[in-house]
């Protein structure tokens, strides 16, 4: 965990970005990630493209980790849990039921995303599933801000699918280029969570934040 | 737009008819039809070509060395075309031949066409490329052509079709035009895997590679052939002509000391321009061309009708029309890059402008050799230098090719990723068995040293996805069936063969007309950082970004101008190391004022203040400067190696010396030195230096470089789409093609979490090794400094030499041009106030 938490202040809650690309909503004991992707490489490998497993495998310990630091009860995940939809006696499948039923005293929430589609039906039993966005408190939880509208709404917006990546430094080929925290006009957009997981360079306007996640720390960018 | 004409076979009377098929079995009669033929032309076949025609007669394989205009064509078609003559009719292909640029094509169409009709035959020529049409390939399918023309790439579709193997049983010959192009790259390991299988499927075959000159023939050979198998190398007997001559600014213009635009010789090249017929205008970079055309046509805009601009990224029907133009002798002027570089003929071409430094002596005269393009004419270029220093370039360009000093080229070894996506090819065609594939393989130099271990990871990583079995579950593309490697599903052998080629680009962006047409391409980079209404200059005009689609760039005609071009990744020649070696010994003979050159009446004065400022670097002394300014603490050093062996040097400098004390450090480089700048100053004694530049233990050094930088994860990219690991997307962009897509940088990083042991990671390492940092030509680099005398001098300001490097950090540093032009402009006033 950060040494130095940066903490916003958004819709009359406080929010705490991880440099784990996770934000931890303190006062409900909330953990909140975007964009996980289970089940990618798996669907790579049966279109003939040789990716290994473990991927999968990796992010389920991150967050198992994760929310054990946190202590968190209940873990938010904002749409694109899966990367396509998977049969219910599918072997990924199963890992990631099996992987929920091991989070006792844990609420898992998904917001279904674009990738979600028709994915439900294996998880019914193991996690909420929504197909609306979630309201709590000051916040509200969707998958793809830009795509619902909730920017204009009055509720400050958390939300993913755009997996944001900030360019730093250097010409020549030299860029790195870091998953963001990207907080906008009336809301917050969440770096992807999946390790196997690309991203997309944020178009950042006049009054945005963008916040690099990890690996150690999150850094204000601007 | 495709080209679908066959070519036209036309009547004409035989003036030498040969009655029977009998005849023409001797290989005198076959001769002498052939001299026939030249003869109704009013010339008589060369020496090489009756040479050559009689090697293939003789069954022979091999490869013959002539440059552009010499006849190779014929020399390579009249042997095939007559045998085929004399001989039953067999069904199926006869003669492929294959060329590296599928725009050369249509021009070989009619060139092979051109003797059919004299000798009575009634062979088909048609061509084989990307931009064959779909009603005539359908129709090649059922009736193949007897010549086909074609690329290694559609060559590698046809065999993965196990509809068109059978077309090539009885294939008499394989032509590889431009062999020199494919040597040394990875289509040329595609090329020698694609003739091995060929030659299985046709066992009598022959063979012949098509060649410029290069300093090793008998090893260029030995490459196409594969190393066992003998060959015949035919030389076209009477050299090509050559004049090089340097644009020399006049007595009164400043010139600059740095730079690379050059547009300070703009009125001398509009000069020439004019006084020529028509002239090719290469440069060496697109960006460079787009200026170049821009200042062409703003100083003469009664040219703007007559001038073209032509380089890789403008969109393949414009570049056409180009083409067109400049063959009729329609345009007076071309701006080119590389992309013209290559093989078509355009007879009213009288002249060869070369903007800047040509970085390589073989370059150079590929591109002169696009005048005076006929037998027996002088080709001539003229170099036009864009600062005083690419003078000596020029001058030493010139010895070079007079020495014909030529750069070297070696076939690729064991490139697995290639080797991976040749085997799917065969699978996805007619299927293949192990061990007499096996065989084949190891019978072409690239994989002649192939073990069979990692034999066996290629076919695993095929068959199951990787040697370790239990990373990939539910993994499937090529299956064993009876014994035979097969790959069995459509869809996936459909996305094979879209994914088929070695040759890949950095990810790039079409441009497009807001109202709809294409113009081009440009790099998803350089779109990155425009905004939505930018300005920026592109196929000679100014356009302004609207927006960006699904990998579509949105643009329209902007009001008002730009300065702004785009830059293109790859876009920066090293020069070679055989011109840097020529470099040197000119100004080793400057210095014992034994250089005769005309280049010196305008760079001898900056020499002499080199001199009195500091010292000259010579073959047997290598120069170190040494600066402390308000920047801070500057090392020059000059090895002269070109920009990649200097920048290698360079940073094993810097690893060794921050090991010994860290500190931060800026490396600068360029085609004769680096710069190493720090805050704090350097121990650069002649003993830490040569502890730092020491040959000894260069790969335990350079290996962690690789770690720690990017350099093999970017290498990966191109790997991971060679062997198949990145889908190579659909024209029609639908929700599975987007589901599939993973960078392969993302790629890498989980092989090496999850599969380490995964051979292609290793190659990735390999290659940046080899070719990214050039390990063995570094190695060599760094014993001849070794063997060197040091000059060491403190500088009290920057000196000729040094002040490159000092302009070229500070324009990778500053953001804005102008700034940067404008300190370099004051830097270089008062530097030349000291020459006076």
């Amino acid at each position: 965990m950060s040494p130095d938490p940066v903490v916003l202040a958004a819709g009359g809650e406080s929010l705490c970005l991880l440099p784990e690309r996770a934000v931890l909503w303190e006062r409900r004991r909330t953990l909140i990630v975007a964009d996980i992707h289970f089940g990618k490489s798996a669907l790579l490998r049966e279109h003939g493209l040789a990716v290994p497993a473990g991927s999968d495998a990796h992010d389920r310990e991150r967050l198992s980790r994760l929310m054990h630091a946190t202590a968190a009860s209940r873990l938010i995940v904002l749409g694109d849990f899966l990367h396509g939809a998977l049969a219910a006696d599918h072997g990924d499948a199963s890992a990631i039921g099996a992987w929920c039923a091991a989070q006792p005293g844990t609420e898992i929430v998904v917001v279904a995303g674009n990738h979600d589609r028709g994915g439900a039906a294996a998880f019914r039993t193991v996690l909420t599933w929504m197909d609306e966005d979630l309201v709590d408190g000051g916040l509200r939880f969707t998958h793809d801000a830009d795509r619902t509208g909730s920017l204009a709404a009055d509720l400050f917006t958390l939300s993913g699918h755009l997996h944001p990546v900030a360019r730093l430094g250097g010409l020549k080929g030299r860029a790195l280029r870091v998953p963001v925290f990207w907080r906008r006009r009336g809301g917050l957009v969440l770096p992807s969570f999946g390790v196997f997981t690309g991203g997309m360079l944020v178009q950042a306007e006049a009054g945005d934040e963008l916040f690099a996640a990890g690996p150690e720390q999150v850094l204000r960018l601007r | 737009m495709p080209v679908e004409a066959v070519a036209r076979v036309e009547r004409v009377d035989r003036v030498h008819a040969v009655d029977t098929l009998d005849t023409l079995n001797t290989l005198d009669a076959r001769l002498a039809l052939a001299r026939a033929w030249f003869a109704s032309r009013g010339r008589a076949p060369f020496e090489h070509q009756e040479t050559l025609w009689r090697a293939y007669w003789r069954g022979e394989s091999g490869l013959l060395n002539a440059g552009t205009g010499t006849g190779k064509t014929l020399a390579a078609w009249i042997g095939p075309l007559l045998a085929g003559l004399g001989a039953p009719r067999r069904p199926g292909i006869q003669v492929v031949w294959v060329t590296p640029l599928r725009a050369l094509a249509r021009d070989l169409q009619f060139a092979l066409a051109e003797p059919l009709a004299f000798f009575g035959s009634d062979w088909r020529v048609e061509q084989r490329t990307g931009d064959t049409g779909s009603s005539l390939r359908a129709r090649q399918k059922i009736r193949p052509p007897q010549a086909l023309i074609t690329t290694p790439e559609s060559l590698s579709v046809l065999l993965s079709d196990a509809a068109w193997v059978p077309a090539f049983a009885n294939l008499e010959a394989l032509i590889v035009d431009e062999w020199h192009e494919f040597l040394g790259t990875k289509r040329g390991v595609q090329m020698e895997l694609v003739a091995a299988r060929l030659r299985t499927l046709s066992p009598g075959l022959g063979v012949w590679g098509l060649s410029a000159t290069l300093p090793d023939l008998p090893a260029a050979m030995r490459v196409l052939l594969g190393s066992e198998r003998p060959g015949t190398l035919v030389r076209a007997g009477h050299a090509k002509r050559y004049e090089i001559a340097s644009l020399l600014p006049p007595a009164t213009t400043r010139f600059p000391w740095a730079g690379h635009l050059g547009l300070t010789l703009l009125p001398e090249v509009i000069g020439l321009i004019e006084r020529g017929a028509t002239t090719l205008v290469f440069t060496n970079t697109r960006s460079q061309a787009e200026l170049w055309y821009q200042a062409i046509v703003s100083a003469r805009l009664d040219w703007l009708t007559t001038t073209a601009l032509h380089h890789g990224s403008i969109d393949a029907k414009i570049r056409r029309r180009v083409e067109d133009g400049l063959k009729s002798g329609a345009l007076r002027c071309v701006i080119c890059t590389s992309s013209l570089d290559l093989g078509v003929d355009f007879p009213p071409v009288d002249q060869v402008l070369q903007i800047g430094s040509p970085k390589g002596v073989a370059r150079l005269l590929q591109r002169a050799g696009r005048s005076g393009h006929r037998p027996g004419e002088t080709s001539r270029v003229t170099i036009v230098p864009t600062h005083a220093l690419e003078l000596l370039e020029c001058a030493a360009a010139r010895r070079a090719a007079a020495r014909l000093h030529l750069e070297p080229r070696r076939g690729l070894e064991l490139a697995l990723d290639v080797l991976a996506q040749h085997l799917a090819t065969l699978a996805a065609g007619a299927g293949f068995d192990a061990e007499q594939t096996l065989q084949e393989v190891r019978g072409t130099h690239a994989f002649e040293r192939l073990t069979c271990l990692q034999w066996q990871w290629v076919l695993d990583f095929l068959t199951r996805g990787g040697a370790a079995l239990e990373a990939y579950p539910q993994f499937r593309r090529v299956a064993v069936a009876g014994g035979r490697y097969v790959m069995p599903d459509a869809d996936l052998a459909r996305r094979h063969r879209r994914a088929i080629g070695t040759i890949t680009s950095s990810a790039s962006i079409a441009l497009k007309w807001l109202k709809g047409g294409a113009l081009g391409q440009v790099e998803e980079s350089f779109i990155g950082k425009l905004k939505p209404g930018g300005v920026f200059i592109f196929g000679g005009r100014a356009l302004e970004f609207v927006r960006l689609r699904d990998s579509i760039a949105y643009v329209r005609l902007a009001r008002r101008p730009s300065r702004f071009v785009p830059r293109w990744q790859g876009a920066r020649m090293p020069l070679s190391p055989a011109l840097g070696g020529e470099l040197i010994e000119l100004i080793g003979q400057y210095a014992t004022g034994r250089a005769t050159d005309p280049e010196f009446a305008v760079i001898g004065p900056l020499l002499a203040l080199q001199a009195t400022r500091s010292a000259l670097p010579t073959r047997e002394r290598l120069l170190v400067e040494l600066l402390e300014n308000r920047e801070g603490f500057h090392l020059f050093v000059y090895p002269f190696g070109g920009r990649l062996l200097n920048e290698g040097a360079a940073a094993l400098l810097a690893l060794r010396a921050a090991r010994e004390s860290p500190a931060t450090v800026a490396i600068t480089t360029n085609e004769y030195g680096f710069e190493i700048l720090c805050e704090a100053p350097l121990e650069a004694t002649e003993a830490n230096l040569r502890r730092w530049l020491s040959p000894a233990a260069l790969l335990p050094d350079l290996l962690p470089t690789i770690h720690a930088s990017d350099l093999a994860r970017r290498q990966f990219r191109d790997i991971a789409r060679i062997a198949g690991l990145v889908d190579p997307g659909t024209p029609r962009r639908g929700k599975t093609a987007r589901q599939l897509q993973a960078s392969s940088g993302l790629l890498f990083d989980v092989l090496e979490r999850h599969d380490a042991s995964n051979l292609l990671l290793e190659q990735s390492r390999r290659e940046v090794l080899e070719a990214e940092l050039a390990h063995a030509e570094l190695a060599a680099l760094l014993e001849r400094m070794a063997a060197q005398r040091y000059a060491i001098v403190s500088l009290t300001g920057l000196s000729p030499l040094s002040f490159p490097l000092w302009a070229e950090r500070l324009q990778t540093q500053t953001l804005s041009t102008e700034t940067w032009a404008a300190r370099v402009e004051r830097e270089a006033r008062r530097l030349e106030r000291s020459v006076r």
